[in-house]
């Protein structure tokens, strides 16, 4: 019998903010918005300057079977 | 009925476009009672409630229900919101609820799935109507602007006696049930300049609301908000809620959700998280009145008498016919009806445009940035830096992350223009 678990990567493009760099964002109202888009639509967007543009991110579903 | 002049002709747009653009109606606002027992300074309505029954009678709520049934199923919906407002909709009386939700049920049957809400001033909430908000799963709201002495200066009965007293009784009653945890869904407040912000985060605190929002007054070039002026350089609404959000924000207050402010911060991640009065999402909402007349958004109702009626009621007409109204095409639009200021604008993916009847005047119609516009700009790029700050540095880095200062926004939205883009203002 295994767990099955989901993992979150979003992904930035060139970089990506791993589910541990989420849980070390600076504030937890911001990662409860960001948990809060993944649950959504399972994508994500940041700005970028010198406007508030976005730029679409997915989540990577990874399942992992563990033993 | 005034002329709405509406920046595009969409009767005469090609039904491609038309059709790209317009939302199923999935969201009713249900005028069950046209009076209120409250007489606020600053409501929205216009004179023509004086006209309406005062509660939907029962031969409406079976026409309304059976014409939703059936635009369900064209439109293959499997889900809709009914949302109970008035006047004050508790004035329609429990009998009405239960028949309502009776109706529905037998009217929708097993394809559809009705999800009820109601937004009531609190004064007439008792335990008896808490039961029946059990009983037939209703979630509600409840108005309220601060402690008494703000209140108390707008939300007031017809002989002039605030209502504060009577609301916390209620209020007090909702918190302290535990079994109303998952259908109470918090206060709205319309924000009142004169009340100390902090005062006011901190007596929300106090009493244990643990969901809330703050709402801008509803104006528009025409008829300003209170504390906006016509040069439109002040931003009062925004200092006033950045005093909130920098105390909520740095206290990282979870046990306290503000709306506005997680709708900002979930905007700047995700586009798609706009509303109709924030981020320009497009709405799927259809008003009904007390007699079975559909109407856009009923706050339009501040661009002018009968600014909204369409002509149209649930007596005789489809729901699918208010989809051929100019208005609900322009309301549908969202963020792609905004004017070119806006488009322009660094912060439009964030406020998308503001909502739209804060945007209109008499003289360009809806083709303004909302009245708002300095105040959402100052807000959005407030706490878009406080979250860039919550964001590891070396993230920020490689995506060259910087902040963005409202005086820059101001700037890179419009070179060498400083007047909010209001169609009066003078540079």
């Amino acid at each position: 019998m295994g767990e099955e678990k989901t993992q979150f990567t979003i992904d930035l493009g060139e970089i990506e903010l791993t589910d541990e760099e989420v849980s070390n964002l600076g504030n937890e109202l911001v990662k409860l918005a960001i948990e809060s888009v993944r649950k959504k639509s399972g994508s994500a967007a940041i700005l970028k300057e010198p406007y508030v543009r976005v730029l679409h991110v997915k989540a990577i579903h990874t399942k992992a079977i563990h033993a | 009925m005034p002329e709405q002049r509406l920046p595009i002709p969409y009767s005469a747009l090609p039904s491609s476009l038309i059709d790209a653009v317009r939302v199923p109606i999935d969201t009713y606002i249900i005028k069950v009672a046209s009076r209120c027992n409250l007489n606020c300074t600053y409501c929205y309505g216009d004179e023509s409630y004086q006209l309406q029954p005062y509660r939907m009678s029962s031969a409406t709520v079976l026409a309304f229900l059976s014409r939703v049934a059936s635009y369900c199923l064209e439109e293959h919906l499997q889900e809709i919101l009914f949302i109970f407002h008035g006047g004050e909709p508790l004035l329609a009386g429990k009998d009405f609820f239960r028949e309502f939700v009776t109706v529905a049920s037998a009217s929708l049957g097993i394809q559809v799935k009705p999800t009820y809400a109601l937004e009531t001033n609190g004064t007439l909430l008792t335990s008896e109507w808490l039961d029946l908000f059990r009983e037939l799963d209703i979630s509600f709201g409840i108005s309220l602007d601060g402690p008494a002495a703000i209140n108390d200066r707008n939300r007031v009965n017809h002989a002039g006696a605030g209502s504060y007293s009577k609301v916390r009784r209620a209020l007090d009653a909702v918190l302290a049930d535990r079994r109303l945890d998952q259908l109470f869904g918090g206060v709205l407040t319309v924000i009142n300049l004169a009340a100390e912000p902090l005062d006011l985060y901190h007596h929300w605190r106090e009493i244990g609301i643990r969901r809330c929002d703050f709402l801008l007054p509803d104006g528009t070039y025409d008829n300003l908000p209170p504390g906006l002026s016509p040069d439109g350089l002040q931003t009062p609404y925004a200092d006033w809620l950045i005093e909130i959000f920098d105390e909520w924000f740095k206290k990282e207050d979870t046990t306290l959700s503000i709306r506005i402010f997680e709708n900002i911060i979930k905007l700047l991640f995700d586009p798609e998280a706009g509303n109709d009065a924030l981020g320009g999402g497009q709405s799927g909402l259809l008003v009904v009145e007390t007699d079975g007349g559909m109407e856009p958004l009923d706050v339009l109702k501040i661009c002018g008498s009968e600014f909204t009626k369409l002509g149209l009621n649930v007596a005789r007409n489809e729901i699918r016919e208010v989809h051929s109204a100019d208005l609900m095409h322009l309301y549908q639009l969202g963020a792609t009806g905004i004017c070119n200021t806006c488009r322009a604008c660094p912060v439009v993916a964030v406020c998308g445009g503001g909502y739209l009847p804060h945007r209109y005047s008499s003289r360009c119609g809806f083709a303004n940035p909302s009245v708002y516009c300095r105040d959402l700009m100052k807000l959005i790029t407030h706490v878009r830096d406080r979250v860039l700050a919550a964001i590891p540095q070396h993230t920020c880095q490689k995506l060259r992350l910087r902040t963005l200062s409202y005086e820059e926004a101001l700037v890179l939205r419009v070179p060498g223009e400083l007047t909010g883009g209001r169609p009066d203002a003078k540079p």
